[in-house]
């Protein structure tokens, strides 16, 4: 085990959560261990002397606590390991804070209770069967049980076991994910807790086993017990597991969950103008936990109208619509809230919504205890206007950047656990600006360096190659702006942050993009190697940048959308010369289509 | 058709014998429930790779519980019988009728799933099994308890699986294939197998007289 | 006459030296090997069988007892856990293929010999100690062996348990060798011609029985103490037996000059025992 966790971090400690495999051997190795030392005394022949010396259960507790002490030196071993590695590598003290944390709440507490789960397994199975039972169900509490199983179920369709299988894993959401250089490690405490309700669970199954051992009716005690304990771990965790909790998919195009799918599946994009605007927000934003927003919406009506529609990500729950301290009725309908108003409000009106509401963000766009990540575009603050946050594209689910028409001053007060960086300016986590763009929060373990733009990047990436990734990409935008007649603006912000990936929307190369420029700020998750990167590459990037933030060009259908880019695409490398090695299939009639882009709203 | 010796071999293994026989109706069930699947060949080809040679040792293992792990084992060597007896033919025995079991079962779900028997997935299952059961031989010589000799097999295993074989590069013997097909790497990964079983079988006789 | 010569038998695992250099004669009938746990009786006999690599040379010497160029041993080793699936009768057939013995009738006739009949169909894992013991015997005598080497064949048993065994192997030593080691005089005062005496690797007497007693004579005796004596006698003697009698003790003991005021006593094989291992030393 110390060669593959040696083989794991050699590259880098971070890449502990990559190491599913020496969870999955502690796992396995602590249930063996555990089950060998209850078995003896039936292998040996000595139960009965133990039997007639009675206080069973000290004697069961001594092993536990033996096996218990033993996975502790071992887990010791580990993170002395890890320690040196990190220090060797010269890992920053985050880092090194982390992966200890990771290896206590994580490796060490799945160790104990595969213990437990060992000495159970032996209280039940006492012949060579066992060994069947427990490798199964070590594959299954391990990360090879979320890596085979539960994809395997999911592919067939079998939900229910996929879901307990998914219930009763101890291992991290995704095997091959688990960090990242925003967040850091996975080590939610809801599953933390989750684990540690767990570990309780087991123990007082294996205590009633042992109880009821030698009672008559002990199949009927184990079997209620058995049943109790099953419909108790789904309870505790619904209720502890916290959903807005991030996942490593944030880079990925999976759904949070198939909640998603289904709010989604029939949605197309679509932009209807409210009869209103939001001209200011002035909101307490509590970002510790889940997004929690106290604002006042300062409103100015456009035409008359009984109601406000507003967009925003269905899974907040709405605590209190009011209007001078009076509350209002209204429907919320997945992305859409209808408030109705005391009376017909004239155009040109202006009123003062109070609206609190607290929530789970999306998968997208996380947001807890150690980050957050949250886009301009991302109605995790209403936007004016009954739309879609997100559609179903090719059965991949997108995200539609949202338009506001006019400029929204914003004065947030954000409560993080970090320091905040945001579009606007910002002042002791104290935001305060104006922008058409929305407002985007983004913290993390996040570094901060001002040259000839304000950078804000994680660990992860080099600095010099970042500038020079930054330069050549502002440049190829300025010329895919200039080329569409767009007024040229400057790139003033950059977040190297892990942002959502996109595909950009050709049949044929299915290129995925990482960068999205909005106002002055581009955000991308593209890693800057300069010395690999091609031409090709800054053009796609570019051209992805101002196209997918386009909500006309969002709106249209995949078929004109593949044309448009891909005749703009020939169209610009046949011009600038520019070598490919993705084929492009240009559409018949493209001057026609060039001119349908240079029609889009920009 | 079966010796009352090897009867009484399988009755001496206890209800552990019919841990593979479970797990090759488990990958036959799997099968059969991919059928209708996007992603049947892939499901059904990974399942067939990751579970059918994996437990080609267990029967190895489980086989020689009693004279290597149970106390006072030692005494089947004043017996007469030569190591090789109670060892390696033992092993290759079961390793047999595993593949006969194996090959049936693969059989029947590359015929639910893809309508075509695939010869060279026949071949690698063979030559994987092999390779598993001299593994399982080796380990079990080598710890002498059963329950470690599963966790040695297993440990290699997840190690391989979530590595795609580089963890333990020199030994891997998985190709990882998204489906059926020749690969050119078959011949590369079935020699191996070859190989190794034979280096394993022979540490395994060298060692398992040691008392 | 002897049948087994053992000739500079050293085994030595690593830097412990367990037995060291051992010559040992031995007869027909029943042999006895005694020693305290950890004097090498077990190595003896695993060397003997063959199961372990040693230095110096064990020729038999008797003849019929190869077969193919082997030596039929049977064995029953300290602890026997096998076979516990299977039933009595299973087992000893699962041995009897692997000893190659086609015999079906001898699979019987020993069953009954070790008075196992009445178990017969009952499984490994459901007999008691004493019927283990038994079956592992009966497993040792399956292929007719010239040699019986077994291995402390009565410890944790219960006293008849213990008597049944005495007896069956008494009965054996008549047919063949057999070769037990134990640490319980008893047992061997009762059965055994001839016997050797282990201390830590080394062998420090052996003999016919006889002999053995007769070398003690007027050396054994027993006498009445006070309490608070005795622990003066402890350092000066080897006491095999304490005994309550009223307010005092009656002790046995074993010396080279005995106290004046004690009475002599015939010697056991216990008193030799002790007398060449000494009470107390372990």
């Amino acid at each position: 085990m110390i060669y593959f966790l040696h083989y794991s971090i050699y590259d880098g400690v971070t890449n502990l959560t990559l190491s599913g495999y020496v969870l999955q051997i502690l796992i396995l190795g602590a249930i063996i261990i555990s089950y060998q030392s209850f078995v003896q005394e039936h292998i040996q022949g000595y139960e009965e002397l133990l039997k007639v010396i009675g206080r069973r259960y000290i004697c069961n507790t001594a092993k536990l606590l033996a096996n218990c002490i033993f996975m502790t030196l071992i887990n010791a071993l580990i993170l002395i390991i890890v320690l040196i590695y990190a220090f060797y590598q010269g890992q920053p003290k985050w880092i090194i804070y982390e992966s200890v944390i990771y290896i206590i709440l994580y490796y060490y507490i799945c160790s104990i209770i595969s213990i437990v789960m060992g000495a159970s397994i032996a209280s039940l199975v006492k012949n060579k069967f066992g060994y069947g039972v427990l490798i199964f169900i070590g594959i299954c509490i391990g990360p090879l049980g979320k890596g085979v199983c539960e994809v395997i179920l999911t592919m067939l369709g079998i939900d229910s076991l996929s879901d307990l299988i998914n219930l009763i894993n101890i291992g991290q959401y995704d095997i091959r994910e688990g960090f990242n250089f925003l967040y850091g490690f996975e080590i939610e405490s809801g599953r933390f807790i989750h684990r540690g309700i767990y570990l309780l669970s087991i123990l007082s199954v294996f205590y009633i086993i042992e109880g009821f051992r030698d009672k008559r009716e002990k199949l009927k005690c184990i079997t209620t017990v058995a049943l109790a304990v099953l419909v108790l771990l789904p309870l505790l965790n619904m209720t502890r597991y916290p959903r807005y909790i991030y996942k490593p998919g944030v880079i990925g195009n999976d759904a949070k969950s198939v909640h998603d799918y289904m709010l989604y599946l029939n949605c197309k994009p679509s932009y209807k103008r409210a009869g209103f605007t939001i001209s200011k927000i002035k909101a307490e934003v509590d970002t510790t936990k889940a997004l929690e927003v106290k604002g006042d919406f300062f409103i100015e009506f456009t035409e008359d109208t009984k109601e406000v529609n507003l967009t925003l990500y269905p899974d907040f729950i709405i605590k209190e619509v009011s209007l001078d301290g009076n509350a209002l009725p209204y429907v919320q309908k997945g992305d859409n809230i209808t408030i109705t108003l005391p009376g017909l409000k004239k155009k040109q009106e202006k009123i003062c919504l109070r609206i609190e509401y607290k929530g789970l963000s999306s998968n997208y766009f996380f947001c807890g205890e150690k980050a957050v990540l949250l886009p301009a575009y991302f109605n995790w603050l209403p936007f004016p206007g009954g739309t879609t946050s997100m559609y179903m594209e090719n059965s991949l689910i997108k995200t539609s950047p949202l338009y506001i028409d006019t400029p929204v001053s914003y004065d947030i007060d954000v409560k993080s656990n970090k320091k905040v960086a945001s579009n606007l300016s910002i002042e002791a986590n104290h935001i305060v600006g104006t922008s058409k763009y929305g407002i985007s929060l983004i913290s993390g373990y996040l570094y901060h360096i001002e040259k000839d733009r304000e950078y804000f990047y994680t660990k992860d990436i080099p600095v010099e190659k970042m500038q020079i990734y930054t330069q050549k990409l502002s440049e190829y935008i300025n010329l895919v702006e200039k080329d569409l007649g767009i007024e040229q603006s400057e790139i003033n912000k950059v977040f190297f942050v892990p942002f959502k990936e996109e595909y950009l929307a050709t049949m044929d190369t299915n290129y995925v993009v990482n960068s999205m420029k909005i106002g002055d700020v581009l955000y991308t998750s593209s890693y800057p190697d300069t010395t690999r990167l091609k031409d090709e590459h800054f053009v796609y990037e570019a051209i992805a940048c101002l196209f997918n933030s386009n909500m006309d060009f969002v709106a249209q259908d995949l078929e004109t959308k593949t044309k448009m880019v891909s005749a703009y695409i020939d169209c610009f490398i046949t011009r600038n010369n520019i070598n490919t090695e993705f084929s492009n299939k240009k559409p018949e009639d493209v001057e026609y289509w060039i001119e349908r882009c240079k029609e889009l709203s920009w | 058709m079966i010796s009352n010796y090897r009867k009484l071999e399988i009755k001496l293994m206890g209800s552990v014998f019919i841990v593979p026989i479970i797990m090759l109706c488990i990958v036959v069930i799997v099968g059969f429930l991919s059928v209708n699947s996007d992603n049947a060949e892939y499901i059904a080809y990974s399942t067939m790779e990751n579970i059918i040679p994996l437990f080609a040792g267990w029967w190895g293992i489980f086989g020689m519980y009693e004279f290597l792990e149970a106390e006072g084992g030692e005494i089947m060597l004043t017996y007469g019988l030569n190591t090789f007896s109670l060892g390696i033919k033992k092993n290759l025995y079961y390793l047999a009728v595993y593949i006969v079991l194996a090959v049936i079962s693969s059989a029947v779900v590359m015929q639910m799933v893809m309508r075509h028997v695939f010869l060279d997935m026949i071949v690698q299952i063979i030559f994987q099994s092999l390779y598993f059961s001299a593994f399982a031989f080796a380990a079990m010589v080598l710890v002498r308890n059963s329950g470690w000799s599963v966790f040695i097999l297993v440990s290699y295993f997840i190690v391989a699986f979530f590595t795609n074989g580089q963890g333990l590069w020199i030994f891997n013997i998985y190709l990882f294939k998204q489906g059926f097909g020749f690969d050119e790497y078959l011949l590369l990964i079935c020699s191996k197998c070859f190989v190794f079983a034979v280096l394993f079988y022979i540490l395994g006789n060298k060692l398992i007289k040691r008392c | 006459m002897v049948e087994i010569q053992i000739k500079n038998v050293t085994k030595k695992y690593g830097k412990k030296t367990a037995l060291n250099n051992i010559n040992i004669g031995i007869p027909t009938g029943i042999f006895g090997l005694l020693g305290s746990n950890g004097a090498g009786k077990t190595t003896l006999m695993k060397c003997l069988v063959g199961l372990l690599k040693y230095e110096g040379q064990i020729e038999i010497l008797k003849a019929g007892i190869k077969q193919n160029g082997t030596i039929k041993i049977g064995y029953l080793p300290q602890r026997f856990m096998l076979f516990k699936q299977l039933t009595v009768k299973e087992a000893l057939e699962y041995v009897a293929v692997l000893k190659k013995v086609n015999n079906k009738d001898e699979i019987d006739r020993i069953i009954d010999k070790v008075n196992l009949a009445q178990e017969r169909n009952k499984k490994v894992k459901d007999l008691s100690g004493g019927m283990l013991r038994r079956l592992g015997i009966a497993q040792a005598l399956i292929g007719n062996p010239g040699i019986l080497v077994i291995d402390e064949p009565t410890v944790g048993l219960d006293p008849k348990e213990r008597v049944r065994i005495r007896n069956l192997l008494s009965g054996l030593g008549d047919e063949m060798i057999v070769i037990i080691s134990t640490h319980i005089v008893e047992d061997l005062d009762a059965i055994a011609k001839h016997v050797a005496i282990l201390k830590e690797g080394n062998i420090i007497e052996q003999g016919s029985v006889r002999d053995l007693l007769s070398k003690l004579h007027g050396k054994v005796g027993t006498l009445t103490i006070k309490r608070e004596e005795l622990q003066k006698y402890e350092s000066g003697y080897s006491v095999s037996s304490v005994s309550n009698v009223d307010d005092s003790l009656l002790i046995r003991i074993i010396g080279d000059k005995l106290p004046e005021n004690s009475k002599l006593e015939a010697p056991k094989l216990e008193d030799v025992y002790f007398y060449y291992n000494g009470v107390g030393n372990d």
